[in-house]
């Protein structure tokens, strides 16, 4: 039951965090085509954007870790 | 999967140290380094600014001077073209003047050449042209020119009109010293000098008295003076003609050859 | 293949231990200090630089225009913190991908520590910034109820600074345990390059988010002179 869940909230977390850094990377990109001479700034802001929601995704990604394990369950 | 406290202290313990250790050995130097880099460059660049306006400062200097300099080349130049041209100016008017002069001199000289030969050739012509009349007379007509001279010049005084003796002999008798002076170019002897006498008292008056005089101004004839008259014939005036025509040939000789010498020129 | 390097203990004397994180801990240390002592002993202010102080200070410029960036202020008082967080992460994650050697980061006891630090680290500068009462009152900004929502902000932010180095690097390594097991030419080296590049980015998220939650901190105040002025 644990690994099931682990399972299915992994790949919930994964979909989630593909959306997400998905559009970070559209907009990123469009920006960047938009104003070339920005890339420097807009490729940190990316980074830091994709790092915030992989953190997050990541939680989730630890939770489904440890209920496969079974540690604190 | 839990955290192991004693490892998350003791690193940190380990980052703090770290943190320590790369601000002492890493951080810190480079900083100082690069501040003092930053100062270098500051005071290297000011110093270049400075070099610079001193360089600028100085070009405008020696631009001044330069052109100055060239200013004051072309006065000098202008100087000397002015100087040159003033001395050329003088020079040829000194040389026109001095030549000048020099064709002065020659023409004066020629002209005084002239003239004596002129004299020379008067001399020389009456003297040869008399003796040759002389001589002719002499062979043509048994007598001499002084003879023939002394007749002509009592036929002279005797072909005078009666007005004009009456003026002669008024002009004698009104002198004070009452004389006649009988000039001639040769000596008379006493016969053409009794003729002569003679004749006057003939044609004029009676009591006066007579001078005899010689003269070489006169070329050969002999003339009668009394005071404001003079009466007297003369071989001069055949031998003038001779002198201008010698004369007229002469001159025109001696305008071709100026004439030449200025084409030459 | 350990899921857990702090469960390698070498030395074990009652409460104190020598595991696998502090060794590796301990060679990253020693790496960094030797190579930054070596390079610094001949550093020079003139023109003729060597390669090594040229690659230092070029590192040195960026963080410095990063913390510029972020903070609006003199960077020399952030620099030590923020280089060292960076240089420290970034060293642990590629001495991970040598065989025989364990990424320290890849131990979530790391991860706390570092995260530890940056949330100390943050009111100290506040504080040394703004001044005691200033700082502990932009906890209550826009008003008193918000409290414990400011904390627990603060307290989760930590939270995923931590578990974001962490999970990145172990699961990089985990990755390529699993491949390794699976085929054992050719992939894996390709994940390590992949997992190079994350242990970078990751060092370099790490410490700019550091430096956006000192930012944070420190900025407020302008923004309220700013207004006053306005």
């Amino acid at each position: 039951m644990g690994l099931l869940a682990a399972g299915i909230g992994a790949g919930i977390v994964a979909v989630g965090a593909g959306i997400g850094i998905g559009m970070i990377g559209k907009s990123a990109t469009e920006s960047i085509a938009r104003q070339p001479e920005a890339s420097g700034d807009i490729r940190g802001a990316m980074i830091l954007t994709a790092a915030l929601i992989e953190g997050v995704a990541l939680i989730g990604a630890i939770v489904c870790i440890l209920l496969a394990l079974g540690i604190g369950g | 999967m839990v955290i192991d406290w004693f490892t998350v202290v003791a690193q940190i313990v380990n980052f703090l140290i770290l943190l320590a250790l790369l601000k002492r050995f890493l951080f810190g130097p480079i900083q100082d380094i690069m501040t003092k880099r930053e100062e270098q460059v500051a005071s290297r660049l000011n110093e270049a600014r400075k070099k610079l306006a001193e360089a600028e400062a100085k070009k405008k200097n020696y631009q001044h001077k330069l052109d100055e300099l060239e200013r004051s080349k072309k006065e000098m130049l202008q100087d000397a073209k002015e100087q040159a041209a003033q001395t050329q100016k003088q020079l040829e008017h000194e040389a026109r003047e001095e030549i000048e002069k020099m064709q002065h001199n020659w023409k004066e000289a020629l002209a005084s050449e002239k003239e004596a030969f002129f004299k020379e050739l008067h001399r020389q012509a009456t003297f040869n042209i008399i003796n040759i009349l002389k001589k002719l007379v002499q062979e043509l007509s048994n007598s001499t020119l002084e003879k023939e001279t002394v007749n002509v010049f009592i036929e002279k005084l005797q072909s005078l009109g009666k007005e004009e003796q009456q003026k002669i002999t008024t002009a004698v008798s009104g002198g004070e010293a009452q004389t006649v002076s009988v000039i001639s170019s040769f000596e008379l002897n006493n016969e053409m000098q009794q003729q002569i006498t003679g004749s006057i008292k003939r044609l004029f008056l009676d009591d006066f008295k007579c001078i005899f005089e010689v003269s070489s101004s006169i070329g050969f004839g002999i003339e009668l003076s009394t005071d404001g008259w003079k009466i007297g014939w003369d071989a001069n005036i055949y031998l003038e003609d001779l002198k201008r025509n010698i004369e007229q040939l002469f001159t025109s000789d001696v305008e071709t050859i100026q004439q030449q010498t200025t084409q030459n020129e | 293949m350990e899921l857990n390097i702090d469960d390698i203990i070498f030395w074990q004397y009652e409460f104190f231990k020598v595991n696998a994180t502090l060794i590796n801990s301990w060679i990253v240390m020693l790496l960094l200090i030797s190579v930054s002592w070596l390079i610094t002993r001949k550093l020079t202010a003139g023109i003729d630089i060597k390669r090594g102080q040229a690659f230092i200070e070029s590192f040195v410029v960026y963080v410095v225009d990063q913390i510029r960036e972020e903070t609006h202020e003199e960077p020399d008082k952030y620099l030590p913190f923020i280089g060292a967080l960076f240089l420290f992460i970034a060293f642990s994650n590629i001495i991970g991908i040598i065989p025989g050697f364990n990424a320290p980061t890849a131990s979530l006891s790391t991860a706390t520590a570092l995260a530890i630090c940056v949330f100390i680290a943050v009111p100290i500068f506040g504080i040394s910034n703004r001044g005691f009462s200033t700082y502990i009152k932009h906890y209550i900004q826009p008003s008193p109820l918000m409290l414990p929502f400011n904390i627990i902000g603060e307290l989760s932010r930590t939270l995923a600074l931590a578990i974001r180095l962490f999970g990145n690097i172990m699961s990089g390594s985990l990755i390529v345990a699993i491949i390794l097991s699976l085929s054992p030419l050719f992939f894996p080296a390709i994940m390590q390059a992949f997992g190079l590049l994350i242990g970078i980015i990751q060092a370099y998220v790490f410490a700019i988010l550091a430096l956006v939650y000192i930012a944070s901190a420190t900025r407020v105040r302008e923004v309220k002179q700013n207004n006053e002025v306005k």
